[in-house]
C-alpha cells in the first residue's frame, strides 16, 4: 500500500500529512514521539483510507502561531477533516466510502488527548474513537513521570527493534518532546478535559499496554469510568509502544472496533458453514 | 506457625498387584461406588482438620489418573467453604496455565466470597504430564502462567469491565460476579520447587510453596532464589510466604508410623505414581517445559530418587514426617530450624494408608503434636 505526503493550507498554516488506502476513512493522531507511518496504520489502509498530519512544530515542521493549546490542535484537526476529509469522500476519491461526512479517529498517547478534545469540540465529524494510552489523564496519586531520557526510552517499548523506520536524530526526538510540553503547558492532567469527559457520546475503544511504564493504567482507567458508551481492552506484553509492540494485536483490535463497533467483543470466528 | 492439612484425594480402590501400566491409566474398571465413599470420607476428614488445629485445609488439581481425583478443587473447596468457619481454603491449586484463567477468576471468587474470605489461591504451573491431559504444549506452560495470573489479578481488581488481549488468552470484555472478599485481592501461592518456580514467586509478590518436598538444600536453595528474587522486585516476604510439605504420618509408635508410611508410599510410588513417571519424562526430555537445565535436572533426579529413597533416607533427609507424636515434632522442629518456613503443609493421606489411621493422625496432632510446635 502506497503512502503519499502532501500539504494542505489552513487558516492557521500548511499542514502536512501522509495519506494512504481506501475505503472509510480514518484519522490518525500521532504521539508526542512524532508521526511514524507504522504497521497498524498499513494494515488498516487495506480497508480505510488512513489520513495521519504531522502536528505543527513536530519532525521540524514550523509551528502555526494561532495553534497554542491542545484544545487549539482538535480545532486544527476539526479544520482539517472540513477541508480534505469530508470532500475527499464528497468527490468519491474514496469511492467505498460513500458519502461520508464523519471519520472515525485514533488518537495514542499525545495523540488520543487531542483526540478526547476533537471528540467534544467537532462531535458532528468523529465517527468512533480509538484511544490508545492517552496522555492527560494522570491520577493526581500517581508516580512522579519518568524525566530521564534514556529512563523513558527504555520504558517507551519492550520490543523497540520493532519500531517502523530508522530511529530518530537526538535532536529530533528532544524538540518533539519540547513541543509537547509546549502544547501540554508542562502539565499531564487536563482538569477541564476530564470534568468534559462524560459529554463525549461516540463510541469509544480504550487500549492500554500492561507494561505502559509511561501513562498509568489509571488514567484509561478514568476514560473508561467517565467516557459512557466505551471499552477498556488491555494489550499484553505491551508498553507505552503499544503500535511497536504488538502491531497485530493493537491492529486486529482496532479493526474490529471500526467494522462492527459493539459487536466487536463477539468471537466471530466459526468454522461454521456458512447457512 | 501455621499448619496445613492437604488432601491429594487418591482412588484406592486398585490393587497393587493389578495396577496398570502405561500412560494415560484406564479408566474402565473405576468403581463411582468407591470413589462415592472415598470423596465422602476425605472431605469429611478436611472438615475435621479445622477442629485438629490445622490452620489451611486444601487439595491441589491432577488429571487422567488415581493419583487425585480432583480434576477441579474448586468443587472440594465449594465443600469446604460452607463446612468451616475458620481455616483457609487453600486451593493449591488450579492448573493455571491448562485452564481458562477467568473461569479460575471467577470460581476463585465465588469461594472466596462463599468462605467469608478465606481462600488462598493457588496458582500452580502443574506437573508436567498434566499437559498431555488438555493437550497444551507444555514449552508453553511459562508464557500461559505468566499472562493468565496478571489476567486474574486485573479480573479480580480492574474497577470496570475490560478486555484483554494477549498471546494465549484473548477476552474482549471481562466482568465477573463476584469479585472477591478479600481486598485488594486474595492472597496467592505459587509453587517453587525449583529455581526458575522459585524466582518466578519472587517475582510476582507470590507465597512460595513446596508440597512435596524432595531434599532439604534444594528447598534452601529455592527459599534463598525466592527471597533474592522478591527483594529485587521491592517487597520482603515473611516466613508465613514459605510453605513445606511433605507426606506425614503419625501414630502411637514410631513402629506403627513407619509401618503405614511404607506401604502407603509403597502403594502412592507403584500405583498411583508410576505410570506419570513415564508421561512425566516424556515431557521433560522432549519439550522446554523447563526452561532452564538446572530446573528440568532438579525435578528428573527428584521423580527418580522418590521411588527410590528407602524410609530411613526419606525420614534423615527430612522429606517426610513419620513417627510417633514426639518424634514428629522433634522432625518438625529440626526441619523448621533449616529452612525457617511459616506454614508446613501435611499431605496425610499416604497412598493407601487407611482413612482410621489418618483420623487418628490428626489428633494425635492436635492434642501432643501442636502444643509443642505453634510457637516456632
Amino acid at each position: 500500500m502506497h503512502a503519499e505526503q502532501h500539504t494542505v493550507a489552513l487558516s492557521s498554516g500548511e499542514l502536512a500529512y501522509t495519506v494512504a488506502g481506501a475505503g472509510a476513512p480514518v484519522l490518525y493522531l500521532h504521539p508526542d514521539a512524532g508521526m511514524r507511518w507504522n504497521k497498524v496504520l498499513g494494515g488498516l489502509a487495506a480497508s480505510h483510507r488512513v489520513y495521519a498530519p504531522i502536528a505543527p512544530g513536530f519532525d521540524t515542521r514550523p509551528r502555526h502561531a494561532r495553534v497554542q493549546t491542545i484544545k487549539d490542535l482538535a480545532a486544527l484537526h476539526g479544520e482539517f477533516i472540513d477541508t480534505v476529509i469530508v470532500p475527499a469522500a464528497a468527490a468519491n476519491v474514496n469511492p467505498d466510502a460513500g458519502q461520508a461526512r464523519t471519520c472515525d479517529l485514533i488518537g495514542h498517547s499525545f495523540g488520543g488527548w487531542v483526540a478526547a478534545w476533537l471528540a467534544l469540540l467537532r462531535p458532528d465529524r468523529i465517527g468512533q474513537l480509538v484511544l490508545g494510552a492517552a496522555s492527560g489523564f494522570r491520577p493526581l496519586d500517581a508516580a512522579s513521570p519518568i524525566t530521564d531520557p534514556a529512563a523513558r526510552s527504555r520504558a517507551m517499548a519492550l520490543y523497540p527493534h520493532q519500531a517502523p523506520g530508522d530511529a530518530d536524530p537526538v535532536a529530533v526526538v528532544a524538540a518533539n518532546r519540547e513541543m509537547f510540553m509546549a502544547y501540554s503547558g508542562r502539565r499531564l492532567r487536563d482538569e477541564e478535559l476530564i470534568t468534559r469527559l462524560g459529554e463525549i457520546d461516540r463510541l469509544t475503544l480504550i487500549l492500554h499496554g500492561t507494561a505502559d511504564g509511561i501513562v498509568p493504567q489509571a488514567s484509561s482507567q478514568l476514560l473508561r469510568a467517565r467516557i459512557r458508551r466505551s471499552f477498556l481492552v488491555y494489550v499484553w506484553d505491551a508498553a507505552h509502544a503499544l503500535a511497536t509492540d504488538q502491531p497485530e494485536r493493537v491492529l486486529a483490535l482496532t479493526e474490529s472496533f471500526l467494522e462492527r463497533s459493539e459487536s466487536f467483543v463477539v468471537n466471530w470466528a466459526s468454522a461454521a458453514p456458512t447457512p | 506457625m501455621k499448619f496445613s492439612y492437604f488432601h491429594l484425594m487418591p482412588y484406592t480402590g486398585l490393587d497393587i498387584g493389578d495396577a496398570p501400566q502405561g500412560w494415560p491409566f484406564p479408566n474402565a474398571g473405576i468403581d463411582p461406588a468407591i470413589a462415592r465413599d472415598l470423596y465422602r470420607t476425605y472431605v469429611d476428614a478436611m472438615v475435621h482438620a479445622e477442629q485438629c488445629g490445622f490452620d489451611w485445609v486444601g487439595c491441589n488439581e491432577h488429571h487422567f489418573s488415581p493419583y487425585g481425583m480432583m480434576a477441579n478443587p474448586n468443587i472440594i473447596g465449594g465443600a469446604l467453604a460452607y463446612s468451616t468457619s475458620r481455616v483457609k481454603i487453600a486451593m493449591i491449586g488450579n492448573i493455571v496455565p491448562i485452564n481458562n484463567p477467568v473461569r479460575i477468576a471467577e470460581e476463585y471468587a465465588m469461594l472466596d466470597c462463599m468462605s467469608g474470605g478465606r481462600l488462598m489461591a493457588g496458582f500452580m504451573r502443574g506437573i508436567p504430564h498434566e499437559y498431555i491431559a488438555y493437550n497444551i504444549a507444555p514449552s508453553e506452560s511459562w508464557e500461559r502462567q505468566k499472562e493468565a495470573i496478571e489476567l486474574i489479578k486485573k479480573a479480580w481488581t480492574e474497577p470496570e469491565p475490560f478486555g484483554w488481549e494477549g498471546k494465549y488468552f484473548q477476552f474482549r470484555q471481562v466482568s465477573i460476579w463476584p469479585k472477591p472478599f478479600q481486598k485488594p485481592h486474595p492472597p496467592f501461592l505459587v509453587s517453587a520447587s525449583n529455581p526458575e518456580s522459585a524466582r518466578f514467586a519472587g517475582e510476582v509478590g507470590a507465597t512460595m510453596g513446596m508440597v512435596l518436598l524432595s531434599d532439604l538444600p534444594g528447598a534452601r536453595d529455592s527459599i534463598r532464589i525466592y527471597r533474592e528474587s522478591a527483594l529485587q522486585h521491592g517487597w520482603e516476604p515473611t516466613p508465613d510466604n514459605i510453605l513445606i510439605g511433605m507426606h506425614t504420618v503419625i501414630a502411637d509408635t514410631d513402629e506403627e508410623a513407619r509401618r503405614w508410611m511404607a506401604s502407603g508410599r509403597d502403594y502412592f510410588n507403584k500405583v498411583l505414581l508410576g505410570p506419570q513417571r513415564e508421561a512425566m519424562g516424556m515431557v521433560i526430555r522432549g519439550t522446554r517445559y523447563f526452561q532452564d537445565e538446572l530446573s528440568r535436572d532438579r525435578w528428573h533426579n527428584r521423580l527418580q530418587s522418590r521411588g527410590e529413597a528407602s524410609l530411613d533416607e526419606a525420614i534423615d533427609r527430612g522429606t517426610i514426617l513419620c513417627g510417633s507424636p514426639r518424634t514428629v515434632v522433634e522432625q518438625i522442629r529440626r526441619i523448621h530450624g533449616e529452612l525457617g518456613h511459616g506454614v508446613f503443609n501435611f499431605t496425610v493421606k499416604v497412598g493407601n494408608v487407611p482413612d482410621a489411621v489418618v483420623r487418628h493422625g490428626m489428633e494425635l496432632f492436635r492434642d501432643e503434636v501442636l502444643p509443642h510446635v505453634r510457637d516456632l
